[in-house]
């Protein structure tokens, strides 16, 4: 039997089938052995196959009572099979005009019955079979072709379920990797490329994402003016793609402000008209701005805060203080007025401007969380700002909610 | 970390009442505000009390929720506190007199 005459018509799209089905040299699996351990014990034969039809080969995806994985197409029954959509029967092959000159047939092995239905897909291809196999003759009986059938049905079920679950795993993680790409895009407007480099002031700053395919409102920035530097971290109610296009905004009028000279509170002041006006009470944010301006050897610090959490600052004996600012919340009342707090800051102290999430991540229930901040800063005062950020990251744990961003200032 | 919040609306002496219980945040925004202009569609003239005294827990989506009510329900609105979660938000957020309370 040459192999021109067992191939399908349509054997190309037939074989681009069977690829999409990915399965050939899949590991064995528990559902396959099933229903070949099934269908050899309904039809009492010593062997059943699950095999799938590949250009040169016949791959067994599963295999009762044979110690084979594949087998050349050539001599093989079941290329024959597929060219039908109906069972193929092969009840005496010692005497069966079709298998006489079969290797299989005629050699060692000494096959005498098959019966193979093909593994016809949806859209009209013949896979392979599912086929059982005896060395002696034997009759089929229509029930137990009907049976064989639905097996076989059975066989390509378990075929379809396992490509649409794979197909749907390949949407999902490609959804999730345009959510990552837009998000990390958007992330990008939230905090500067890098800090510039300040006069008297080393600066570091850290932005932790608690899901990396849903972006936050957290922003910051640095704003280095001639002998002044101005400071901004906030954080817009809410997450996702909204969220962030308001911080994006909201930090780059912040800038804006700061890089004009404007003063902090007047430059929150100035923030929450706009996002009042501009986008009618959607959402709103809470912002710190800070202006730290040289004085001699000392810089003097002007803080104002609109629902944000007072920046603290590290002294290098121990001490932590707070530099109380409290204002109400930016861009929801259109009335909203904010003052600013002067402090003086001397060589070695370092200003910590944080999101609330950070507090958020080292509270525990019912406890200040602004107080516990200042206990956890104590032991790490008058070390270097790296040291201080590092010490801060190791406080967030990884099952954190909420993004968490915060800005060191020390003053040299 | 999304906990239950349980909303619930009672009528005394011809006031109604939204009781919120548990943790409000993210994910009951806008039920809250689903509940409250329900309540007020059914009665637009006596005070409505919000009584968050309930709360365990509120976060800036919770608080804006209670602004989003206080938008919808204008000076018909009322709070019910106590000193613990609501209030110390209220506080952080400089929220505290914009409200007006029983």
């Amino acid at each position: 039997m040459g192999q021109a005459e067992v191939l399908p018509d349509n054997e190309s799209d037939r074989l681009r089938a069977v690829r999409r089905y990915d399965v050939l040299d899949t590991p064995p699996d528990g559902a396959f052995e099933r229903i070949t351990r099934m269908a050899a014990r309904l039809f009492d034969v010593p062997i059943a196959i699950v095999s799938i039809v590949d250009s040169e080969r016949i791959w067994f995806k599963s295999h009762y009572g044979l110690d084979v994985d594949e087998i050349g197409r050539e001599p093989g029954l079941c290329a024959s099979a597929i060219l039908q959509d109906e069972p193929w029967l092969i009840s005496d092959a010692r005497h069966d005009p079709r298998a006489l000159s079969n290797p299989l047939v005629a050699g060692e092995f000494g096959l005498q019955f098959y019966a193979g239905v093909p593994l016809h897909t949806h859209d009209g291809y013949n896979l392979g079979t599912l086929c059982v196999i005896d060395r002696q003759p034997r009759q089929v009986s229509d029930g137990e072709a009907a049976t064989l059938t639905d097996l076989a049905g059975v066989v390509m079920d378990e075929l379809e379920l396992r490509l649409s679950a794979r197909r749907s795993i390949a949407m999902e993680s490609e959804l999730r990797r345009r959510a990552e790409q837009v998000a990390s895009t958007l992330q990008e407007s939230l905090i500067p490329p890098g800090l510039p480099a300040v006069d008297g002031v080393d600066l570091v700053a850290r932005y932790h994402v608690a899901h990396a395919d849903r972006v936050g409102g957290d922003f910051y920035d640095v704003v280095a003016g001639p002998g002044t530097t101005g400071l901004c971290i906030g954080d817009v109610c809410g997450k996702g793609t909204s969220a962030a296009a308001l911080a994006g905004s909201a930090r780059w009028t912040l800038h804006t402000l700061l890089a004009e000279g404007v003063d902090p509170a007047r430059a929150l002041s100035q923030l929450n008209s706009v996002v009042a006006t501009a986008q009618e009470n959607r959402s709103y944010l809470t912002a710190a701005a800070a202006r730290l301006r040289r004085q001699g050897t000392a810089v003097e610090i002007e803080v104002a805060c609109g629902g944000h959490p007072s920046p603290v600052v590290v002294h290098p004996d121990a001490r932590v203080s707070t530099l109380r600012a409290a204002g109400p919340i930016v861009g929801w009342f259109p009335d909203s007025q904010y003052t600013a707090t002067s402090a003086r800051l001397d060589p070695g102290d370092v200003v910590l401007l944080f999101t609330d999430g950070l507090l958020e991540a080292i509270s525990h229930h019912d406890s200040d969380s602004a107080e516990q901040l200042k206990h956890l800063l104590s032991p790490v005062a008058g070390k270097e700002i790296e040291v201080i950020a590092d010490h801060l990251d190791g406080l967030l744990g990884s099952d954190r909610q909420d993004d968490v961003a915060f800005l060191l200032a020390r003053i040299t | 970390m999304t906990a239950a919040a349980e909303l619930r609306v009672t009528r005394d002496a011809g006031r109604l009442t939204v009781h919120v219980r548990g943790e409000l945040d993210f994910a009951y925004e806008d039920q809250l505000v689903t509940v409250v202009t329900e309540a007020l569609d059914e009665d637009r003239s006596a005070p409505l009390i919000l009584d968050l005294t309930g709360l365990q827990f509120i976060d800036s989506s919770g608080l804006r929720a209670v602004l989003r009510c206080q938008q919808l329900a204008q000076a018909q609105l009322r709070l019910r506190v106590v000193q613990g979660p609501v209030t110390r938000l209220f506080d952080i957020a400089g929220v505290t007199d914009r409200f007006e309370y029983v």
